[in-house]
This record gives structure tokens, sequence and C-alpha cells, in this order.
């Protein structure tokens, strides 16, 4: 096991390094200059190499990469381009939104899904059951974006108990307003994510409830319960563990929009703002730290997996 | 007093098709009864319908007395002290009876403590002896391994020492062999047989091959498209069928007996 | 995990035949079909017709800002005065476009590449699988908003990207599904009799792919749209007048409370869409493709 992790973990890093490499050719390669965002229309030749090279873009390609390497491994990001503030702190402060937003809906939405989708597998012939694979069936359907104009207007224009969005100035220094800014795009997030999560409980645990293994364990005496708990947990757990991480990486991916509904200072509007700007160390250093986010959380699902199913841990690849 | 009686049992699949049909059958204590027919003749519904296991969506309407409770539309909280306590189950096909994550010995020793009262390292000691009582060589290997870590006829074993582990009154076996090699078949049998003999129990041998049952049983009822065909002791089945169903059948059967002996002999040299 | 590969439990086996056969799943197929029908239907045929008709000049202002639903303008005008039932027509018009054009793309790259990788064998196979799975990770949204973000926000180029990132699922589907085709029998056979490549794609792997394949195409048409009405709400797609459903409640955001129709045609009218394609897939399960069950 500890020498799947070291393996594991080296690939981690090897696709951390040639996730860095091709976002930094994929900027690279689109076309418009860097140089232009800074500039008014009619800048001069001598103006524009003179910004160009104040930003560094007149350096070689290879040099530029290095450099911003050697940047990235000591924690410096760089600078933006248009306000030439660095780059990491205001990550950090961004993420001080995204996090625990991602977070925060992940748990809402796991802990629903779980109850939803066994429900609606166990019960399926009541009504309720019924119902309840209906909603997941129409929450797939649905526009994060909408589910969230449509919270707002409900709970914070019509009923006025959240706030319409936005996030305190004051960042976490006041809890109570923080979570209260975070309310309704949590619930937005997560009722969406339950859609496609509860689907797959629902289909695990239909797979268990059919399974032989736990009718043998009822065959033998066992009640329906003991037997749901000590076999079907487990068993019941291994397709879901697998879709869990990507469901958490989609979230975090996904949190551009909302942050633009709810007008949040996250990542996602940053990126948004970024790319419009062409303002490529902003841009460099938000896609690294996504692509850092999303492949430690495959990491963290794969080890989970391995751990839940020992099957997999005889098997010599990763997955 | 019949261990089991089986009075007009019908089982209907949702979309209303009825799978068994007025099935009626008795067992007395110690007796053992093969349910043969090919597969769809309803015989492993019956089974699983005497437990009250049937899988779901299919509703089972009659009357089984198990021991002199009802069991059909009966709660389940009525059934769960009856399965294993009075009537055990072997499943066909032992890889999916089996927790694939659970080691054996674990699995092993929840109908063993349920049943035999045992805790700690008394437990342990029984889930060895239990292992030993199917012949499994190494028990303390077995116990640690998981179902996929070992061979079809090992797993078996497993299930069958499981089933044995509740000392029920009657045994349910649902085509035990058919999942297994050829070689391997005899052995388990056997087995089977031998422990079953020891105990008194009474058994339901579940099968589409007559010649497994005629070893097994000495009388059997024959199903058919979810109907009770025929019943009567095997030789009489085989030698003066009164339904041309049964006759085809046991043509059947004397052939596959010829390659059945065959088996036999390979398996002997042990 | 669930696949036609793992030993059959006692249930299956006592069943003839495959999966939820029975009257009561066959109804509920037949009524998802037919909910699938209409729906989509309407859409179709709104779109259809937008291409002729129009209630009002979508660039037409004279309306009056944000009334309410009557007899002039059936669902009301926006902010700017223009007729809303005029713009959640032309809305249904784009969606499908990007709907289809999406799919179209993804297809049109993903298959070739997939069949390509079916084909390879070792490292190369290994590369491609790889590339394929990052560019899978990497979310559609994102690779969207960068290839808008250089080329203009337009529908071509929405549609255009969205097909780009999902070419990488249709080529992984078809290379998992092509290998298995490839590695059956009746292709060995028709190798040894003498068929050329070429000829046993089309006349062997092709047909065998394609319950499978276009099944995870269809399915793939409902997530092409939502990306395009969220990209189009991020203010990433076609521009009005000609706006989609996205654009349009980006735009009716601001006066959900005093207006709130404006919000909520355009919402209704795509989870109608995508919940029709949906209930088409299942109903059509059977028919279109009896390996997946």
């Amino acid at each position: 096991m500890t020498r799947y992790l070291l393996r594991r973990m080296a690939i981690l890093v090897l696709s951390l390094l040639l996730a860095m490499l091709a976002i930094f050719v994929l900027l690279r390669a689109l076309p418009g200059d860097p140089a232009n965002a800074l500039l008014s229309v009619q800048a001069t030749p001598e103006q524009i190499a003179a910004a160009r090279s104040q930003v560094g873009a007149d350096l070689p390609l290879f040099e530029q990469f290095v450099n911003w390497f050697r940047g990235m491994v000591s924690l410096d990001f760089g600078n933006s381009f248009i306000s030439t503030l660095p780059v990491a702190p205001e990550i950090v402060s961004r993420l001080a939104v995204t996090i625990p937003l991602t977070l925060l809906a992940f748990g809402l939405a796991f802990a629903l899904s779980l109850a939803v989708g066994f429900i609606a597998a166990h019960k399926s012939d009541r009504w309720y059951g019924v119902a309840l694979s209906a909603f997941s069936q129409l929450a797939i359907a649905v526009p994060a974006f909408w589910v969230g104009i449509l919270l707002i207007a409900t709970f914070s224009l019509k009923f006025r108990i959240f706030p319409a969005g936005g996030f305190p100035r004051e960042g976490w220094a006041d809890p109570g307003a923080a979570l209260a800014h975070l309310a309704l795009p949590v619930l937005t997030v997560a009722l969406v994510m339950t859609g496609s999560l509860s689907r797959y409980v629902r289909s695990a645990t239909l797979d268990v409830l059919g399974s032989d293994y736990l009718r043998n364990a009822r065959a033998m005496g066992s009640t329906m319960g003991t037997a749901m708990i000590r076999h079907g947990l487990r068993n019941g757990a291994i397709p879901v563990i697998s879709i869990l991480g990507i469901e958490l990486a989609t979230a975090f991916l996904g949190a551009v929009v909302i942050e633009a509904v709810f007008a949040l200072p996250g990542l996602g509007s940053m990126l948004l703002k970024a790319i419009a700007q062409h303002d490529y160390p902003n841009i460099q250093g938000i896609l690294f730290v996504s692509t850092l986010a999303v492949l430690v959380i495959g990491f963290v699902a794969d080890i989970a997996q391995r751990l839940v199913d020992p099957r997999l841990r005889h098997s010599a690849g990763a997955a | 007093m019949n261990l089991l009686e089986v009075s007009s049992l019908r089982v209907m699949s949702p979309d209303g098709v009825y799978r068994v049909r007025d099935v009626s059958f008795t067992v007395a204590p110690g007796e053992r009864l093969g349910l043969i027919g090919e597969s769809g003749s309803g015989k492993s519904l019956t089974a699983f319908a005497v437990i009250g296991l049937l899988p779901a969506g299919l509703q089972a309407t009659g009357s089984v007395m198990l021991g002199g409770t009802e069991v059909v539309g009966a709660p389940e909280k009525s059934l769960v002290p009856m399965r294993g306590r009075l009537c055990s189950f072997i499943f066909q096909e032992p890889l999916t009876a089996l927790d694939p994550l659970m080691r054996l010995g674990r699995q092993l020793a929840e109908p063993i403590a349920r049943h035999q009262g045992h805790r700690g390292s008394a437990l342990k000691r029984a889930v060895l002896d239990a292992l030993d009582e199917v012949h499994l060589p190494e028990p303390e290997r077995i116990a640690n391994s998981r179902s996929y870590e070992i061979s079809g006829g090992q797993r078996q074993r497993v299930a069958i020492a499981m089933a044995l582990a509740c000392r029920p009154k009657l045994l349910i076996a649902d085509e035990p062999t058919t999942a297994l090699d050829v070689t391997v078949q005899a052995e388990v049998l056997a087995l089977l047989d031998h422990l079953v003999g020891d105990r008194d129990m009474a058994m339901i041998f579940v099968s589409h091959d007559l010649a497994v049952v005629s070893r097994m049983t000495d009388q059997a009822l024959v199903m058919r498209s979810g109907e009770a065909v025929e019943k009567g002791s095997i030789p009489n089945l085989l030698a003066s069928p009164q339904h041309p169903y049964t006759a085809e059948f046991a043509a059947g059967a004397r052939r596959t007996e010829a390659a059945f002996a065959a088996a036999l002999a390979q398996a002997r040299p042990e | 995990m669930t696949g036609a590969n793992r030993p059959a439990t006692s249930a299956e086996t006592t069943r003839d035949g495959a999966v939820p056969s029975g009257g009561r799943a066959r109804n509920r197929r037949s009524l998802a079909l037919i909910v699938g029908l209409v729906l989509v239907g309407a859409i179709a045929l709104v779109a259809l017709l937008s291409i002729f008709w129009l209630p009002f000049d979508p660039s037409d202002t004279t309306g009056g800002r944000l009334e309410g639903p009557g007899l002039a303008h059936w669902l009301g005008t926006d902010r700017l005065g223009r007729d809303l039932f005029t713009q959640v027509m032309i809305g249904a018009r784009i969606a499908l476009v990007a709907g289809i054009g999406a799919v179209g793309v993804g297809a049109a790259i993903g298959m070739p590449v997939g069949l390509s990788a079916a084909f390879a064998a070792g490292w190369v196979d290994d590369t491609m699988s790889a590339a394929m799975d990052i560019l899978i990770a990497f979310p559609v949204l994102l690779l969207a908003m960068l290839i808008v973000a250089v080329q203009g926000a337009s529908l071509a180029t929405v549609t255009v990207a969205i097909g780009l990132s999902m070419s990488a699922i249709v080529a992984r589907l078809t290379r998992v599904v092509a290998k298995r085709v490839l590695a059956q029998q009746y292709i060995t056979a028709a190798r040894t009799s003498g068929t050329s490549w070429l000829s046993i794609v089309r006349q062997h792997v092709l047909p065998n792919i394609w319950p499978t394949v276009s099944v995870n195409l269809a399915s793939q048409f409902g997530v092409a749209v939502l990306a395009e009405a969220s990209l189009s709400y991020l203010g990433l797609g076609a521009p009005p007048p000609n706006s989609s459903w996205g654009r349009l409640l980006q735009e009716a955001q601001s006066t959900v409370v005093t207006a709130p129709l404006g919000a909520v045609a355009p919402g209704i009218a795509l989870v109608a869409l995508v919940i029709g394609v949906n209930l088409l897939i299942d109903g059509l399960r059977d028919i279109a493709d009896p390996i997946q069950n």
C-alpha cells in the first residue's frame, strides 16, 4: 500500500508539472498580445515594446516559463498585468470564499443525496420514493444559475431572509455575516449536485438490495437492517466514492457561474475577469491552483477507493 | 408433524405472469425432496418462497407453513427468527452469495455467533471447526481470505459451512453444484450428503439435473412452467414416468448419468 | 462494477433474459417516450417556426418596458421594451442549434479519434487515453471561456467550444466500445477471409458501436444546451437581439421580482428541453441500446 501511495504521489507531481507546462503553452498559443491590455488603441510601436518588456513578454518563451516556474515553487505567482498587484495573495483571499462555498455545498449535497438516493431505491414502490426519483431527474436538467436566480427572488427579495449577493468586506471576521452571504449559493450548488449524486446513490442501493450476499445474510437469519449495515454499506460505497471525487472537482471548477449569479468575490469571478483582460499571470495562477485542487481531490478519492475495496489493492495499475 | 407444508403456492411477477402455479408438497423431518425442472420452471422461486426471500416485485399467495408458522404474507419480524435456525439456504453462485469485501472468517462468524452464541476466542475456534467440518484444508488461511481468492469448490464449501452453522432443521440447496466444475461437483455433493445425513436434516434439493438429484434425494417433484407435473420416488419417476414430460427428463438424465459416472471415477483417487 | 461481465445473481437467473421486463417498467417507458416527444416536439416546432414568423421584430423596443403578459405581448416585455415571447422563440432556435451543433462537433472529432485509438495499441493507445482523460477533466466551461475570450462571443464560437470539450468524452467511449467490438470473433473471421480494415469498420465496427455511442451523444445534447445557457449567462454567448435563453435570464435577473415572467419563462423552457430529451432517451432505451441494459 505504501508503495502505491508513493507511486501515486509521484504521478500527482508529474501531472502537475505537465499541467503547468500545458497551461503556459496554451495561454501563449492564444492570439492577443498581453501588452494590448495595458495600452490604449493608438499606441506607438515604442510604447508597445516598452509595455512588453515591462511585462516580460519580450523574453524567449523558455525563459519566461523557467521564470514563472521558479516563482511558483517559491510561492511567488508573479504580478497581474493589469493591476500589477501580486497574484498569490489575491488568489488566497478569493479562495477564502470559494473553498468554504465548495465544501459546504458538497457536504450538504452528500447528506441530501444519501437520503434521497437511498429512499428512492428502497421505497421505489411508494409515492415519495417515486417523487424523490423524479426530483433527481429534474435537478440534473436545471441550469444552476437559474436555481440561483429563483432562490434570490424568493429568499432575498421576497422574504428578506438572506442577502441577495456579495460578500462582507471584512471577510470571515464576522462569520455570521459571511455564512449568511454564502447560504443561498451553497443551497444552489447543493441542490444541483444532489440531482446527479443521488442517482449514483440510488443505483448503488439498488445493486445492494438485489444482491445475493444480502439475501444470503438474511437467509442466515440477519434482519434487513443489520445485513444492509454489515454488508451493504461498504459494497454500496464503492461506486459512490468514485463519483464523489469527480463531483467535488466539478463543483470547485463550476463555481464560476455561481459566483457570477451572487456577485461573490471568489476564484471564479477572478478568472472570468482575467480571461477577458488577457491577464496571463492571473490566469496562470488560477489555473494552477484549480489543477492542483482537482489533482489532489482525485488522489484522495483514489486512496479512499483502495481503502474501501480490497480487490483494488491487488491490481498493479492506476485505475 | 411436517416440517414444511406448501399448499397451492403461487408466485406472480410484476407483469402479471404466474411463475409458480398451484404447487403443493410436504417435507417431514429428515426427509429429502428434489425439485427438478428446466430453467424457468419456477423451482428456484419455490425455494425462495419457502424461506420468504423472493426477489423484489414477486408476490406469493397460497400457504407455506414452516415449522407451524405461515410464511406467505408474514411480516419480516416473524420470519427473521426462523431463518437460519429452522431453515437455511445455499445459493447457486457462491461468488455472489458471499460478500466480496469481507474476509470469509468474519462472514462465517456472523451466523455462528447468532445461532451458537459463541464470543471471542471461542467464536474463532468455532469458525475454524466449521471450516474443518466441510473438509477445507488450511482453515486459517481460508478464514483470512476473501471469496475471490479461493476456488469455486472451496467457496461453496464455505457457503455450506455458513448454512450449517445455524444448525437448521431444513436445508434448501438451490443448484449448489451447477456453477462448479464437474469433478468438483461430485466431491461437494458427497460432502453435502454426508453432513445432511449426519445431522438428520431435512433437505430440499433444487436442480435441473435429474442424475444429481437422484444421487441426493429419494423423492422428487418435477416442475415445468411453474406447475408441479409429477411427484414420486426417483426410481419410479425414472422407470415408469406417468407424465410425458417426466419421460423426456428421464431420458436426458440417462445420457448425463454416463458422463457423471465417468467424472466420479476420475474424482475418486484422492 | 455493474456491467455485462459479472456473474449473475440468483434474482437474475430466475428471470428469463435481461432487465426490467414487466408491464410496469414498460408502461413507465412509454410514458417517458410520449412526454419526451411532446416536450421536444413542441420546442422544435417553435424553433422551426421562428425562422419564418415571429410575433414581433426582435429589435422592436416599442412595447413599453417590463409589461406583464397581455393580448399584445403574450409573455410581456423585457426591460428594453422587446417582446418576450419573440425572444423565447428565438432562444429555442438557438438552443437547438447549439445543442445539435455541439454534439455534431463532438461526434465529428471524437468518433474518428476514438476509433483510431481503438486500433492503436501499446504506448500510442496509452498516450491517447491519457490525453482524453486530461481533456475530460478540464471543465467544459473553462475551455469554452478561453476559446470565446480569444474568438469573441458568438453562437458559432460557443457551439464549437462546447463541442470540442465534449469530443473527449465521445472519443473515450468510442474507444472503449470499439475495442470491445474489435475483440469479437466475427472481426477475426472477417480478417481471415480477406476483408479490408476499411470495410470491417464500415460493416462491423460502426453498426455495433452506434447504439451505445448514439445514446451517449443524445445525453450530451442536454449537457450542451445547459453549457450554452451558462456561457450566455456569463455574457460569452450570442449577443442580443438574437439572445439565447441563458442571456435572457441574465438580463431579467435584476427585475426578477417586478417582472418575474422574464426570469421564469426562459428557465422553464430550458428545463423542458433538457428533461424532454432525457425522457426521450429513457423511452427509447430498449430500441436504441439493448447492450447497455
